[in-house]
């Protein structure tokens, strides 16, 4: 394989305008010297086949897509890059600020309105954390909010509409991502007066770009040095950073689906969406 | 040389496409500039080919309505129309692995404003016809894409 042929980069579109920022790196790259060539992919089911059937050598996957990939190689993919913002999540469990809830077991008997079900953070990883607290889904009522299932919670519609199955009373609590919650108390799509964050999870990573074990060691170094390239402090880069919400590109780790994994391992996720 | 049938005149244009920029399009002695088919950036720099076309669509009826309204001497004092056109599957235009729908247009909607004090009943009676007589609005018509127009008269 030559080595200046472009590197195939997989992502999944949950709104049409990723595809601009997509333009911006891909011009970035080909700055660089690194020509790189982007396929699009309607979910990450899709993405994750094209990298296994090599027709993608780089894949932007979500955490639940890596360890799909894991899984269906034998754990034979490699997690390479990642952004600074995906180290370190949190899920919050939200409740209406005086309805009388002091700890999550009190939600025994009480419904919880969750995004999608493929959702890590609004979905897999709170079932989870109400599990832990001994609410096991038959003492919880759980309310699936399937908006673009595929697309693994990113798209916020889900976890939207489970906060806002809060907001009328019909759920007692319901699941966010921290820089949801962050994001919709500033814009007042959350009144942070009316609601608060009754529990938050253990920290776990989200996105990662994955490559099977065998991508050659001289593309994966092109692709990690021009992504290491780019900084926060050229004006150049940072639009495209904050488009893609980053102050920093880093080194993946692994260590942090740690609490995903047993999620999706306890709920029996794969034999219940196969 | 064979006259043309008068139900079907011609109309010519030329294009040329430079590497970066817009497509040139020459009509008669006028020129204008088109984009890219259609863009999700805001910040892109020309009118796409689909914002031309949704202009052309509205443009047969404020630009009709007038007309009409002064061969039947009727005052209009301002005409303005909104149009919102969406697609039936956008990721298909993007070649999305897994998109299944077409890129063509589903429908398209105007909101239309006219102000004057004729009778609303006279102002919709023309647009009617505006609509009956538009190549382009029958066109989309025809080829099963959902219009709607929405007319708000005031003085």
């Amino acid at each position: 394989m030559s080595a200046d042929k472009p590197i195939v980069v997989g992502a999944v579109i949950y709104d049409p305008k990723v595809t601009v920022i997509w333009g911006i790196i891909r011009d970035f790259f080909e700055q660089q010297g690194r020509p790189i060539d982007v396929s699009f992919f309607k979910n990450y089911e899709l993405q994750v086949d094209a990298l296994l059937q090599r027709r993608l050598d780089v894949a932007w996957n979500s955490p639940l897509a890596w360890l799909d990939a894991q899984q269906r190689t034998g754990g034979r993919c490699r997690a390479i890059v990642m952004r600074d913002t995906d180290r370190d999540r949190c899920t919050h469990l939200v409740v209406r600020t005086g309805a009388g809830f002091s700890s999550v077991p009190d939600l025994r008997g009480k419904t919880v309105a969750l995004g999608a079900k493929d959702s890590p953070q609004a979905a897999l990883i709170p079932t989870e954390m109400l599990r832990s607290f001994g609410l096991y889904p038959r003492e919880v009522t759980l309310r699936n909010f399937d908006v673009m299932v595929g697309l693994h919670g990113d798209h916020t519609g889900g976890e939207l509409e489970a906060f806002q199955c809060l907001e009328r009373g019909e759920a007692q609590a319901s699941a966010m991502l921290d820089l949801n919650w962050d994001r919709w108390s500033k814009d007042g799509t959350v009144n942070p007066q009316q609601f608060r964050v009754l529990a938050t999870s253990e920290p776990f990573d989200h996105c990662n770009f994955t490559v099977h074990r065998d991508f050659p060691e001289a593309r994966e170094r092109s692709f990690r040095e021009a992504l290491f390239a780019m900084s926060y402090d050229d004006p150049k880069h940072r639009e495209m950073m904050d488009m893609e919400g980053l102050k920093a590109w880093l080194p993946a780790r692994t260590t942090g689906y740690e609490w995903l994994a047993r999620a999706v391992d306890l709920q029996k996720f794969w034999e219940q969406n196969l | 040389m064979e006259p043309d049938d008068p139900r079907h005149p011609t109309w010519t244009l030329r294009l040329t496409a430079s590497a970066e920029g817009p497509a040139h399009a020459h009509a008669r002695g006028q020129r204008f500039d088109v984009g890219d088919a259609l863009s999700f950036d805001e910040a892109y720099p020309h009118a796409t080919a689909l914002e031309h076309a949704l202009a052309a669509a509205g443009a047969e009826l404020v630009n009709g309505l007038r007309a009409l309204a002064r061969l039947r001497r009727l005052e209009l004092d301002a005409v303005e129309a909104l149009v919102q056109g969406k697609l039936e599957d956008a990721l298909a235009h993007l070649a999305v692995v897994g998109a299944e729908g077409s890129p063509a247009l589903r429908s398209l909607h105007v909101r239309l404003y006219a102000s004057t004090l004729e009778p609303e009943g006279a102002v919709r009676e023309l647009l009617e016809q505006v609509q009956a007589r538009a190549p382009l609005w029958q066109t989309l018509r025809r080829a099963g894409v959902q219009l709607s127009v929405e007319l708000k008269v005031a003085p």
